[in-house]
């Protein structure tokens, strides 16, 4: 009797309060989402093969382009690790027999899923073509098509953001197993720890400023729209208050997952823990603080602009002793490179690319060059796809046999971390150079000296549409065909591990209790063999 | 929330202290949400009241200064029975007489008071919608003043008013169904002080919203 | 990665060449971090790959642990902040407003620039500039957030509705180069592109000269006329309302409430569109908005004219030769340095000097000298 098979009825699952079930839920929901935004991104990577508008009308690319955003950011980015691994693992890895408020946690899933709804009505109405950041004036007054119906389907799912983030610090709080103190936390309920004070700090500011633009549309009153005496500055400073820890929000939890990978599949301790740790928090903070760094052409004060640089530098401090950490983890460490492995390692390139563009990014007199061009794009999407995606798969590879209890195929899962990784850098690279070169980003058609890097780019983006599919055919058929996984198949530490897979309904058949801190990794038997599983019984 | 809030120890919890320190932080860590989610509305206040320092002094002469005040006294008033009704349910309490009387008088008096409140709101409403103080296309000044004011930044004034006065008001009908069905929880309960854990989270939300208009009053109705 | 250094756009400014060496700096910092990090990592996964039997000993002492620990935190850090400070030091260059530049006025609308010369001479989509001059462009939108980006020039600035944007630069390279459009504007954003055409200072005065009857400054006073404006600014002693408009753009004025602020092309615009907001010291809130009854274009044309007597003094209304000295900036006194001395003198309407200004009658007969004017806006 696990918690997948002790009651199968569809009831069962639709009011649950299992939190496994309902990580299981959000997989599925936002494996949903991550399609609807990954079909808008194929169009437009098709459309822009060729210089001229010949696939899509103008209309149709930008209403594709803010559909991806929109889609990508809220419904797949921002609730992906901690809705699915968090909500799976942070009871399990503190030892607890369900978050604090089991409740208010399925609650959240649907409050997700009618801000999802409404996303997904907005686009069959017709879609919105203010892109995800929703600069006013043009969707409070300008824009002609759903600004309303999208900006409510954010703002609801911004409360089961907030539930969720809530419910995860409660509980890391209070339902601590006996003996686990804070400084024995996996770094991951750290970094889940530090992303849900994000979220309960954040989001409600974005609820207000989206709020305050459907005001602005339904009564023409100007809170953002100078024509009629408001202030558009001011949006971009309350949206981006909230959308610079948004990043945070994406990225932490990825660290956390690398964390816990990385000293597995090396069996050595990682590396400065306390630093590590408090790193998390360092960037937490320091994220609020930051958010200038989007409006250095804006129109903003040049003294707010230094002011906003410097401590866009500081961030990078933190990060820097993260990468740095993970790197000296594997120092005289015995290294596996198992899929989850490889996945992460593909995480600590990529994220370190891309947090050194960012540091470009933050140098003054660099950004007014590469603004709002693709160097932005290149830039984030190596933060949130090439980083948190590969996070987001190595680590459910990393826990697919706690979660389901089966092994999937090796082979095909260190194929899909190569391509990945391939398909990642031949689409974004190119767009590197593109944005340095000054192509603006939202373009629908551009100038014919572009095309030789937009062609790269939309052949790289194919490669990697086929690297996100794989993982979904060979997890498929490990649910059916898998090995069945032993309790724990990487001879990981931590409390998941000490229970069946999938664990019982409420996770551990006796409160498990902790006496050390995280990651006793020993230097292993020479004869150790990870990730087998157990021998097949039928 | 309320829902998580039952006597009995819930599945993740091993005590019942546990499970109220749980609920009371989680109702702490949700004012915090709200202090952000309302702070977003004071910064609009305060940009907009740098901006236009001379349309704020006009809109908020439009206020009714004693009506407001009457709303603040409403509200402390309230506060202030919610905070007895915790001290007097809380287990260490040693009062073993019937305390279901007391309280749920209290709580009826609470609610009274907050629907007291919430008429006095929406009168003063009526009669700015009435004088054409909405924002939106029925806007108008003109009667007030002779002074070239631009318009619109008072109408800014009145967006903001009934922004964040609305947001209140609708926060204040959830205080008081939860107080209102704390009342009658408790008149049935037999046992009112199981219901002690869920008062206090209720008072803490009851004691927020009520703080919230303590900023509000001053911000809109005083400084003139 | 490193072919990503041979392509910089083409670069025609001053400022492009401080931007790609600060590039570079940045470029060769990414690249020896990643580089760095990547073969550390490869380098690990040889060395200990866990069939291989290597000494795995590693215990180090909390002292090493912590230098280890700071030395990292540290190093970057420092790297971080001469980064910083360099890319702080360019943008701040960039900042400094220039000496005499060319003043060139830009309005951005819903999907095309709109560009005024000082000459009076008006372009859409595409800028003309003379090369090695200082240029500072003063900029606003009609309706949404635009961003004037011009990649060989490294210069970027976003037009934003309700206020003035500025942007200098001085292009040291004749030719064609983009200029884009780059904050999202709605559905023809990719096509709210031109070109920034730099020539030769010849060149450009014969470009510049053509077309235009009317100078920038001379359509500002126009525009003063027309609207009555001088009835109350004309600066004659004893009976003005208004403040005089001579003396008055780039100086410091003091408020009612006592700030002193100065008359800058985003004040003098409020002070038309919001008068009642800041008003002088010493003068009632007399004066009704202009709020909708002015274009951007013309306001900024009356800007341009204001500019041009910045530096006069005396009465603006009154009858007499200021009159026609106003009409014509780059000729006499008091109408010092015209905003641009390739501005050629306009018409002087010798036949206006005759009619008092401050009747209406005389501000609706001051029509434009010619039609052609009328046109060319």
């Amino acid at each position: 009797m696990n918690y997948l098979n002790e009651s199968t009825t569809l009831r069962s699952w639709f009011l649950t309060t299992d939190h496994k079930r309902i990580a299981i839920l959000y997989l599925l929901s936002l494996t949903f989402f991550f399609f609807v935004g990954g079909m808008a991104a194929v169009l437009f990577r098709l459309e822009l093969i060729t210089p001229e508008g010949d696939l899509l009308s103008a209309d149709s690319y930008n209403k594709l382009f803010s559909l991806h955003g929109i889609v990508m950011v809220w419904f797949f980015l921002i609730p992906s690790i901690p809705t699915v691994l968090g909500n799976f693992l942070i009871p399990l890895m503190i030892g607890a027999r369900d978050l604090a408020f089991p409740r208010l946690n399925l609650l959240s899933w649907y409050i997700f899923m009618a801000g999802g709804l409404f996303t997904l009505t907005m686009i069959v109405a017709g879609g919105v073509d203010t892109g995800w950041t929703f600069y006013t004036p043009y969707s409070s007054t300008y824009a002609n098509t759903f600004v309303i119906l999208a900006a409510t389907g954010i703002f609801i799912s911004g409360f089961s953001s907030i539930a969720t983030g809530l419910n995860f610090i409660v509980s890391i709080h209070v339902l601590r197993a006996p003996g686990l103190t804070w400084f024995r936390l996996p770094i991951f309920v750290w970094t889940i720890y530090a992303t849900s004070l994000i979220m309960v700090l954040a989001t409600p500011v974005l609820a207000v400023t989206l709020a305050l633009v459907a005001v602005e549309r339904i009564l023409g009153v100007g809170i953002f729209d100078p024509s009629i005496g408001g202030d558009p500055l001011l949006f971009q400073h309350l949206f981006w208050f909230y959308s610079h820890p948004a990043v945070y929000i994406m990225i932490l939890p990825g660290m956390g997952v690398i964390s816990e990978v990385v000293p597995c599949f090396s069996r050595k301790r990682l590396y400065g823990y306390g630093f590590v740790a408090m790193a998390t928090l360092a960037i937490a903070s320091l994220g609020f603080l930051v958010w200038g760094h989007h409006m250095f052409v804006s129109g903003q004060s040049m003294y707010a602009g230094l002011l906003f640089s410097l401590l866009s530098m500081l961030v990078a401090v933190p990060s820097a002793v993260k990468v740095f950490n993970w790197t000296a983890t594997l120092y005289k460490g015995t290294i596996f490179l198992k899929t989850p492995m490889l996945y992460a390692l593909g995480f600590i390139g990529l994220f370190t690319f891309g947090g050194l563009t960012g540091i470009c990014l933050a140098t003054l007199a660099f950004d007014v060059h590469v603004h709002d061009t693709y160097f932005i794009i290149a830039h984030f999407h190596y933060i949130m796809v090439g980083g948190m995606l590969m996070a987001y798969l190595g680590g459910l590879h990393f826990w697919w046999p706690k979660i389901t209890g089966r092994i999937y195929s090796e082979w095909w899962g260190r194929v899909s971390a190569l391509v990945v990784f391939g398909g990642f850098n031949m689409t974004f690279f190119p767009q590197f150079i593109l944005g340095i070169l000054g192509n603006p980003r939202r373009y629908h058609t551009y100038p014919d000296e572009f095309q030789v890097f937009h062609v790269m780019s939309s052949l790289g983006a194919t490669i990697l549409g086929i690297g996100y599919l794989l993982p979904c055919c060979y997890l498929l058929w490990s649910l059916k065909f898998g090995r069945r996984a032993s309790n724990d198949p990487w001879h990981a530490t931590g409390l998941e591990w000490r229970t069946t897979s999938p664990p019982p309904k409420h996770n551990f058949l006796s409160q498990p209790t902790v006496s050390g801190p995280p990651y006793a990794y020993e230097s292993p038997h020479p004869e150790l063999v990870i990730g087998e599983g157990e021998p097949e019984p039928h | 929330m309320a829902n998580e809030m039952s006597s009995e120890i819930a599945i993740p919890y091993d005590s019942a202290d546990q499970q109220r320190s749980a609920a009371t932080f989680g109702m702490w860590v949700f004012l915090a949400t709200e202090v952000l989610f309302f702070g977003g509305l004071f910064v609009g206040y305060v940009v907009y009241r740098y901006e236009y320092p001379e349309a704020f002094r006009t809109g908020s002469a439009e206020l009714n200064l004693w009506s407001g005040g009457a709303m603040t006294l409403l509200l402390l008033l309230g506060s202030m029975l919610v905070a007895v009704v915790d001290h007097l349910i809380a287990p260490s309490a040693d009062n073993r007489s019937s305390l279901r009387g007391p309280v749920v008088r209290r709580l009826v008096a609470t609610t009274v008071l907050g629907i007291a409140f919430l008429a006095l709101e929406f009168h003063e409403y009526h009669q700015l919608i009435q004088d054409g103080r909405f924002p939106g296309h029925a806007f108008r000044l003109s009667d007030v003043s002779s002074d070239p004011l631009d318009g619109r930044s008072v109408e800014m004034f009145f967006t903001l008013f009934f922004c964040m006065t609305g947001l209140h008001a609708f926060h204040m009908c959830l205080g008081i169904l939860l107080v209102g069905g704390m009342a009658v929880a408790i008149g049935r309960s037999e046992q009112p002080r199981s219901l002690a854990n869920p008062m206090s989270v209720i008072g803490l939300y009851w004691h927020f919203v009520d703080i919230i208009w303590v900023f509000l009053y001053p911000l809109f109705y005083l400084v003139r | 990665m490193n072919e990503s250094f041979s392509f910089f756009p083409e670069s025609a400014s001053e400022g492009a060449l401080q931007f790609d060496r600060l590039s570079l700096a940045l470029f060769g910092v990414c690249v020896l971090f990643s580089l760095g990090i990547s073969l550390a990592i490869l380098v690990f996964i040889a060395r200990y790959w866990h069939s291989r039997e290597v000494d795995r000993q590693f215990q180090p002492s909390r002292g090493m642990h912590w230098l280890v620990e700071i030395t990292w935190m540290l190093g970057p850090l420092a790297i971080l902040l001469g980064l910083f400070a360099w890319g702080a030091v360019v943008y701040i260059r960039a900042h400094r407003p220039p000496t005499d530049p060319v003043e060139v006025n830009v309005v951005a609308k819903q999907w095309m620039w709109k560009i005024a010369h000082p000459s009076g001479r008006r372009e859409i989509n595409t800028l003309h500039l003379p090369i090695g001059r200082p240029v500072r462009l003063t900029m606003i939108s009609e309706d949404v957030i635009h961003s004037f980006f011009v990649p060989a020039f490294r210069v970027k600035q976003d037009v934003l509705p309700g206020r003035y944007s500025t942007l200098w630069f001085r292009a040291t390279k004749p030719g064609r180069y983009h200029l884009f459009c780059a904050e999202y504007c709605g559905t023809e954003h990719s096509q709210m592109i031109g070109q920034v055409v730099v020539q030769q200072r010849e060149e450009y005065a014969e470009w510049i000269a053509q077309g235009t009857e009317e100078s920038l400054a001379q359509a500002g006073r126009r525009n003063l006329d027309s609207m009555g404006c001088l009835q109350c600014h004309g600066g004659i002693p004893g009976g003005q309302v208004g403040p005089p408009l001579t003396g008055l753009y780039g100086h410091r004025v003091t408020l009612s409430d006592g700030a002193r602020v100065v008359a800058d092309p985003e004040y003098l615009r409020r002070s038309i569109l919001e008068p009642a907001a800041e008003v002088r010291e010493g003068f009632e809130p007399k004066m009704p908005s202009y709020d909708g009854q002015i274009d951007p274009e013309q306001l900024l044309e009356i800007i341009a004219y204001l500019r041009s007597v910045a530096d006069a003094t005396g009465p603006l209304a009154g009858p007499g030769t200021l009159d026609t000295d106003s009409r014509s900036p780059g000729a006499s006194s008091p109408v010092q340095q015209s905003p641009d001395e390739s501005s050629p003198p306009g018409p002087t309407g010798e036949d206006d000097v005759e009619q008092p200004l401050d009747s209406p009658e005389a501000a609706e007969s001051r029509s434009p000298p010619s039609t052609d004017a009328e046109e060319s806006r």
